[in-house]
């Protein structure tokens, strides 16, 4: 399978610039959507669901076009979108019963079959009589996927599935997310770094609309490498520190303050190189970007 | 075709119908229906069986037009609890959805009537006892049923206005149209009450086919929202503007041929209405009976004539019928003619009484009944024989001359006017 993005832009009325003309091609494995809050990822996932109409450019997934060939991209599309909600009064088995039926599944034997599999995928089954209106956070979230799964979708779209979980319920997600690769694409955005690590073989960058990088984890990864520095400071000087470098990590120690920078040269003795990680390559992207506009 | 209706229509509407009766405004509307058709319904000096009538004719009504808002409600579920994009991504056809949504949604406004029928039946059960001696037997429930009814009809009409606005447009629009309706309604009193009523089971035909029309067009607006219209595809909105265009043109023809005087004054209804009673004479009428045959007072010249009014919206004037069978059934070969008349714009509500007890003496009615204040001034022949109670019954000579008024309930009636036709016809 395969997505190509040619030209794809946004602009809502009032004239706000959601997403800049933007270049993508996506194939088989999860593909993370990185960027701060209001960067236009949502705008995107929800033009590839079909969603919202482009304001220019377009997206042919395997050959579809998204305008003409709505219908069809629907049905190899599952979608799971950031804001969502369900109906309160229903249980979770009617719930997904209910997606079953918009599916198009047909008879009341394969629905009830394929409600059972993604209740079993989420691990959600011994739920399936419980309203939905009484469902923790977590467990929405998981039946949000359910539902996603319903119609074996080979484009599966996650709009910031973590978002607002505890962590216990982060880590679940994730690993259930990390199992839903395959030979599917798996489109998915988060601000949350830790999320593309745990689950992502392909990550775009994207900030103000605008795309910043597109490549796998290792090579953003590898793009501060050597860039990032260790330093112990004394906490009086945070403020100083911030102002020169851009952070991106502060730890307490017993005997102080540890921070995690990110800079192509540090002159000061107590400042040591670290080993990357893809928090790093993210806030080296999207400081770079930061920077430029600044200049322009 | 079946399929659809099978597999994703029908299974739709009854998860939609599911929704519907689990949340609390179902409830909360058929408590405010009741009790709105208490406050209204219920007035001083009624009997039990009267009062439930008045309930569950009230309540129907009431539900009709709270349903508005709830289908209004219904239709914007979907943003209400952010489910939209979830349902808006998967490969359903729109107007399916919006045909499975609005079953699923009319299934509970019908529930909720027939919750609404089953309390009142419960209430006239408990409270109105065994009927009057000389009634017969089926006319209370058949006066709930048909009180009933009378909301129906408005019930799929209103639903189907409400679901669509609400599904089409946007809230305060919707929102707008809805006070309108209101506001014309309740405003409007003769005239425009007149063109909206729907409750008159005569219009069925025309407020189902526009029914149908506004809900077909709202599924061909939704298909073309959705971008899966095309040119070869036109089944839908044509389907749409036929049923519109035949609705609407049943409805001028309605319009403009009914009996009725505020609307389009019948030259006959006028003729009647000029004719008093004080002349002493039983003024004369032309109508249909309950098999749609038209009699005239004059069809029976020489007989002693008994004439009754009363009205399906009176289930304790409706009791007469019985005693007026019983007089139909001990004078009809002695030169005696009973014709009853019904007091009320839907031709079939009186035919329905008629059938359903088996009435063997012609029952006609005027349907140039309309609203009014005064009972007198409801109708042409009400005008003319100066009706200010129901039920009300006079008996002439056979030169249809006036010998007496009554206006006794139940037994007392048969008795008057058994007294009454001894004296005429001199037996002991």
């Amino acid at each position: 399978m395969r997505i190509e993005v040619d030209k794809l832009s946004k602009t809502y009325e009032g004239g706000i610039k959601a997403l800049l003309p933007l270049d993508l091609a996506i194939t088989d494995g999860v593909y993370a959507l990185l960027g701060p809050n209001g960067s236009g990822k949502t705008t995107f996932m929800r033009i590839l669901a079909t969603l919202l109409e482009p304001t220019s450019g377009t997206a042919h997934i395997d050959g579809l076009e998204l305008r003409r060939d709505r219908l069809e991209i629907r049905r190899m599309l599952g979608y799971l979108p950031q804001d969502f909600g369900f109906y309160p009064t229903l249980t979770v088995a009617e719930q997904l019963d209910y997606m079953a039926l918009l599916c198009d599944l047909g008879t009341p034997a394969n629905r009830r079959e394929a409600v059972d599999r993604c209740l079993h995928e989420v691990n959600m089954a011994q739920y399936a009589d419980r309203k939905v209106g009484g469902l923790s956070g977590g467990m929405r979230q998981r039946l949000g996927i359910a539902q996603a799964l319903l119609n074996h979708p080979r484009l599966l779209i996650i709009d910031e599935p973590t978002a607002g979980l505890d962590p216990e319920e982060r880590i679940r997600i994730r690993s259930l997310l990390a199992e839903l690769g395959g030979d599917r694409i798996v489109i998915l955005s988060t601000h949350i770094v830790a999320d593309v690590e745990a689950t992502a073989d392909n990550v775009c960058v994207l900030r103000f609309g605008v795309n910043l990088f597109t490549g796998t984890t290792e090579e953003l990864v590898e793009r501060v490498r050597g860039k990032v520095w260790m330093m112990d400071i004394d906490p009086s000087e945070l403020r100083e520190v911030k102002e020169r470098y851009t952070f991106t990590g502060v730890y307490r120690t017993a005997e102080g303050m540890k921070i995690r920078l990110l800079a192509d040269e540090l002159n000061d003795p107590r400042a040591r190189p670290d080993e990357p990680t893809l928090e790093d390559g993210y806030i080296g992207e999207v400081e770079r970007a930061r920077a430029l506009a600044a200049e322009v | 075709m079946l399929w659809r209706l099978r597999y994703r229509v029908l299974p739709l509407a009854w998860y939609e119908m599911l929704l519907g009766l689990r949340s609390a405004s179902g409830l909360t509307l058929l408590g405010v229906c009741l009790l709105a058709g208490l406050v209204v319904g219920a007035r001083s000096g009624m009997t039990p069986a009267a009062v439930s009538y008045q309930v569950g004719r009230m309540g129907a009504i009431m539900l009709g037009f709270l349903c508005l808002p709830l289908m209004a409600g219904a239709a914007r579920r979907d943003q209400q609890t952010l489910a939209s994009d979830v349902v808006q991504s998967r490969p359903h056809q729109a107007h399916d959805l919006l045909l499975s949504r609005f079953l699923g949604n009319l299934g509970v406004a019908l529930c909720l009537l027939v919750a609404l029928a089953i309390f009142t039946f419960g209430a006239q059960a408990a409270l109105a006892g065994s009927p009057p001696p000389g009634a017969g037997p089926k006319i209370a429930p058949m006066a709930l049923i048909d009180g009933i009814l009378a909301g129906a009809l408005p019930l799929v009409v209103l639903c189907a206005l409400g679901y669509c606005a609400g599904d089409l447009l946007q809230n305060t629009l919707s929102a707008a149209i809805i006070a309108l309706y209101w506001i014309l309604v309740l405003l409007g009193r003769d005239y425009l009450s007149r063109i909206f009523d729907f409750s008159l089971s005569q219009n069925a035909a025309v407020y189902l086919l526009l029914s149908g029309g506004i809900v077909a067009a709202s599924m061909a607006v939704a298909r073309y929202r959705q971008g899966l219209s095309n040119a070869r595809r036109i089944n839908v909105p044509l389907v749409a503007a036929a049923l519109l265009v035949s609705g609407l043109l049943l409805a001028v023809r309605f319009v403009l041929t009914r009996h009725d005087p505020p609307m389009s004054p019948h030259p006959l209804a006028q003729q009647v209405a000029s004719q008093s009673i004080r002349s002493g004479r039983l003024p004369g009428f032309w109508l249909n009976d309950q098999h749609g045959e038209r009699i005239a007072l004059s069809n029976y010249e020489g007989k002693c004539l008994v004439v009754g009014f009363w009205s399906p919206g009176q289930p304790d004037a409706a009791h007469v019928l019985g005693a007026w069978q019983r007089i139909h059934e001990e004078y009809g070969d002695k030169g005696v003619q009973v014709v009853a008349v019904c007091l009320s714009d839907d031709w079939s509500a009186g035919a329905r009484f008629a059938r359903s007890s088996r009435l063997s003496y012609p029952v006609v009615t005027d349907t140039g009944t309309h609203w009014a204040e005064n009972l007198e001034d409801s109708s042409p022949l009400a005008e003319a024989y100066e009706i200010s109670s129901l039920p009300c019954t006079m008996v002439a000579d056979r030169n249809r001359y006036l010998v007496q008024r009554l206006e006794a309930q139940g037994q007392a009636q048969y008795e008057s006017i058994n007294y009454a036709l001894k004296g005429l016809l001199g037996t002991p």
